[in-house]
């Protein structure tokens, strides 16, 4: 299978995306949004979500919206935010049954083309604004959505250490907006926003699977004739933050939990639009991205303090972490390993078996994505959000080539701006 | 080469060919043409509930502490010199491990490199390696990961509602065990729960991917038939008396959480007279529940819809429905900020559906959807291959699903509910919200 979207310009200002497989049993349709990421707008865009998936124009109710899908043999339906560096994606996704399984023709996938239309641009409404019962309740459950980010540990962890490490940037914006900022919006506004997300926002539409290009341009085109926009450009996907001071900053907070969560956020200086990304990928590999890479063998297997300890990295931001559940007496002692192991890799003390093993993986992760039609969705959304298009042939290529030089160029550039400890409410004060 | 059976769904347009080697290993391949990724799992009938057994000629009964099977898979990537998971990686094939309540699966996945990566992983689960000092040195890594799963919410809901429902039965224990009970496991219990448990007659080997069966067949066959294996130990599986009754009607755990989580269910009272394994009536049993519970409480059901609009319920409501030959239960779980409230809506929901009757209209509505999800999950081979193992150590299979989804007549699966949904069979699991003493 050859895994390169073909791209069309469709009427309505919106770049379509196909890729052509016969190996699913289902296909994918989507459409994203992008817009600046802002405060106001995040938590907009959240709710916005939320109400529109609870019914549209021809299915106000929802009930009657899910059973209609129910009869569609579960044709599965998506409407939510994402954030890709400091730009905000509004994302609404329809998985339908391929009609090879149902006997053939392409009934499944217009009407899965049609529900995409409704669902993004003819919301169920009231007056001039959407539905009121249904912003009053999702207003309610939007909160409850952001407050829940506490019930899990690490997730609460890592939100903690970015808006601490990126204080003074807009990439602190949690995707789902903020609890202050529900309030004020009412069914009008969100009507409002909601006609300009759609006239305005930079949009794309995926459409993977079983479907020849031409199909699904006329079936694109079709769904969404009538739709008049006109785009405006999103602004930069990201933006380079205050170099951080050489003292890194320190943040512990307390709540009544059995595991200590340790976050340590880094700046790399690296993007997916630059030169040396992949050199980044690489050097993410070796220090924290498998079981075989520095942190699984130094915090875990030699030094058993966890059962997780790993990097990751933000592709459009530049931003890298590390997270580890350890003892919270062991806060010192993790953070000193943490960091002897980036000197490592900074030094090049980095074995050919740990080079070529990272190598393997890497290739391997590629590769796996053309499995997953989101994964594929999802290295095309970095590449448009980025503005620099990338094949995974295009990316493997690259990792092909990669040298233990470009590893330590790489690590050099990346700093330590921020840790984070989430401990017990018991023990040292000072720790 | 071993003689072959095929199991096909012409629905699916998928295909399973079983063989089973001379040393007792059953082998299951489902090709999945086009698909990069090749994915193989090997797993014994060995689980977290398997802490008490008896072996023919043995003098007495063994009696291991809690989390011995998770704490198995985790050494049995030890090799004399370093992790079988280097091997793994030099091959760059991912490989993990997984223990639940009644079975231990390795496994691992790649593009490249299929065959040494099959060798091994046939290899090293055929060989232990345990030492005490290797024993010792995992205790900190496994303190770890129950101490992780203590602060999940969701896990400690059902963990909490297991406890609740069972007097005695192992279910209602943690998987890895405790922090106590690990302390007291030693290389000697490894070794014989392993010889207990790990014979190749007790376990099957499943790949998934772009992979011919028959060469799968020919080369676990000339891996492990050549070998001297020790003859299959007869094994007796004790369990305790399980009184029918629930322990207690309500548990309750407070935790750093927004809002309470509620997770409340049925014991299913007619788990223990299923034979073992149970077969085609479990799999009528767990497919006939799945369709009357998404019309009951799904997303496009009336009661699902008034939780919500009253704000008792958000999209984190889900429930389930599982079944072994001796336990088994139907549970709905989500965030809450009235739970008491929440349980009393859906019992009465419940009353009200079923003195009803289930309407076929609505119910095959449902019957679209399940067929639907089920051709959706035969894209993921990680869903696959899980659920193949599942079924299969139950003596069902993944592969007939969507015939059986489609002849379960409503009647079936009502009456099923009716012994199932019994008030007094029913408790309640609530985590409640514990506020931090604040930010330093």
């Amino acid at each position: 299978m050859e895994e390169v979207f073909q791209v069309e310009r469709l009427p309505m200002a919106a770049d379509l995306h196909t890729l052509r497989t016969t190996k699913f049993k289902t296909n994918l349709l989507a459409a994203v949004l992008q817009s600046d990421l802002s405060v106001d707008g995040a938590t907009r865009n959240a709710l916005l979500g939320q109400v529109l998936r609870r019914g549209t124009r021809r299915w106000p109710n929802t009930a009657d919206f899910m059973r209609n899908l129910d009869d569609l043999y579960g044709t599965s339906v998506t409407a939510d935010v994402a954030k890709k560096g400091e730009r905000h994606m509004l994302m609404f996704a329809v998985g339908v049954v391929n009609d090879a399984y149902l006997g053939g023709g392409d009934e499944m996938l217009r009407k899965g083309f049609g529900i995409l239309r409704e669902l993004m641009v003819e919301p169920a409404a009231e007056g001039s604004g959407l539905r009121a019962d249904y912003v009053a309740q999702e207003k309610i459950n939007l909160r409850r959505r952001i407050e829940s980010i506490l019930d899990d540990k690490q997730a609460y962890a890592f939100r903690r250490c970015n808006e601490e490490m990126c204080k003074a940037e807009r990439y602190a914006v949690s995707k789902l907006g903020r609890v202050e900022d529900i309030d004020a919006i009412t069914p009008g506004s969100l009507a409002e926003w909601h006609a300009r997300a759609v006239s305005e926002y930079p949009m794309d539409i995926f459409a993977i699977g079983d479907i020849e290009h031409e199909r699904a341009v006329e079936m694109a085109t079709e769904a969404f004739r009538g739709l008049v926009r006109r785009p405006r450009p999103a602004g930069p996907a990201s933006t380079q933050g205050p170099e951080p001071s050489s003292e890194p900053r320190r943040i512990v907070e307390r709540m009544p939990v059995s595991q200590g969560h340790l976050v340590m956020g880094y700046r790399t200086g690296i993007t997916f639009a630059s030169s040396d990304y992949p050199a980044l990928l690489f050097a993410n590999g070796v220090y924290g991205g498998y079981t075989h890479s520095k942190l699984f063998q130094n915090v875990r297997e030699r030094a058993s303090l966890a059962y997780f300890a790993s990097s990751g990295i933000e592709t459009t931001k530049g931003l890298m972490w590390v997270n580890a559940g350890i003892d919270f007496d062991a806060f010192d002692t993790a953070v000193g390993i943490i960091e002897a192991q980036l000197d490592d890799v900074r030094r090049g003390v980095i074995t050919t078996t740990e080079m070529e093993n990272t190598r393997r993986g890497l290739i391997r992760d590629i590769e796996m994505m053309r499995d997953q039609p989101s994964s594929l969705m999802d290295l095309a959304l970095a590449g448009i959000v980025n503005g620099c298009p990338v094949t995974s042939e295009h990316l493997k290529q690259c990792i092909s080539q990669v040298s233990v030089e470009d590893v330590m160029r790489v690590a050099r550039e990346i700093r330590l701006d921020t840790v984070y400890f989430l401990r017990n409410e018991e023990g040292a004060r000072d720790a | 080469m071993p003689e072959m059976e095929l199991d096909r769904s012409e629905l699916l347009r998928e295909e399973v060919a079983y063989t089973r080697l001379d040393c007792g290993l059953e082998v299951a391949t489902m090709r999945k043409r086009g698909f990069a990724k090749k994915y193989a799992v090997l797993a014994t009938r060995y689980g977290s509930c398997d802490t008490k057994f008896r072996i023919a000629g043995a003098p007495g009964a063994v009696s291991t502490p809690e989390g011995v099977a998770h704490f198995l898979e985790h050494k049995l990537f030890e090799e004399e010199n370093g992790s079988i998971d280097d091997i793994f990686a030099d091959l760059g094939a991912y490989s993990n491990a997984f223990t639940n309540y009644t079975m231990t699966g390795y496994l691992f996945s790649c593009v490249d490199n299929f065959w040494p990566a099959f060798d091994t992983l046939l290899d090293f689960v055929m060989r232990p390696h345990f030492t005490d000092e290797n024993v010792e040195r995992e205790k900190g890594i496994i303190e770890q990961e129950i101490r992780m799963n203590d602060d999940s919410p969701d896990w400690q809901g059902v963990n909490g509602l297991l406890k609740a429902l069972y007097h005695a039965h192992p279910v209602r224990d943690e998987i890895a065990g405790t922090v106590d009970s690990v302390q007291r496991i030693t290389k000697d219990m490894l070794y014989e729960c392993y010889r207990t448990f790990y014979h190749p007659s007790n376990m099957t080997l499943f790949v998934v991917g772009d992979v011919s069966a028959g060469d799968v067949a020919d080369r676990a066959s000339a891996l492990l038939d050549g070998r001297d294996f020790a003859p299959a130990p007869q094994v007796e599986r004790i369990r305790p008396d399980e009184p029918s009754s629930v322990r207690v009607q309500r548990v309750e755990k407070s935790m750093a959480v927004s809002e309470p989580i509620v997770c409340f269910g049925y014991k299913d009272p007619n788990a223990s007279s299923l034979a073992s394994p149970p077969g085609q009536p479990l799999m009528r049993r767990i497919i006939g529940m799945e369709m009357l519970m998404h019309t009951l409480a799904g997303t496009s059901s009336a009661l699902y819809n008034a939780l919500y609009e009253e704000g008792l319920i958000d999209a984190s409501f889900d429930w389930d429905y599982d079944c072994e030959h001796d336990y088994g239960f139907a549970m709905f779980e989500g965030r809450s900020n009235s739970p008491d409230r929440l349980v009393k809506r859906v019992t009465e929901g419940i009353a009200s559906f079923l003195s009803a009757g289930v309407d076929p209209d609505e119910f095959e509505r449902t019957r679209r959807r399940v067929i639907g999800s089920m051709l959706r999950s035969f894209d993921s081979l990680e869903f696959i291959a899980y659920n193949f193992l599942t079924y299969h150590f139950r003596n069902m299979r993944l592969i007939d699903s969507v015939d059986v989804a489609r002849s379960i007549p409503p009647a079936e699966a009502q009456s099923v509910a009716r012994e199932l949904f019994d008030p007094d069979l029913l408790a309640v699991s609530v985590i409640t919200p514990r506020e931090p003493e604040g930010k330093e």
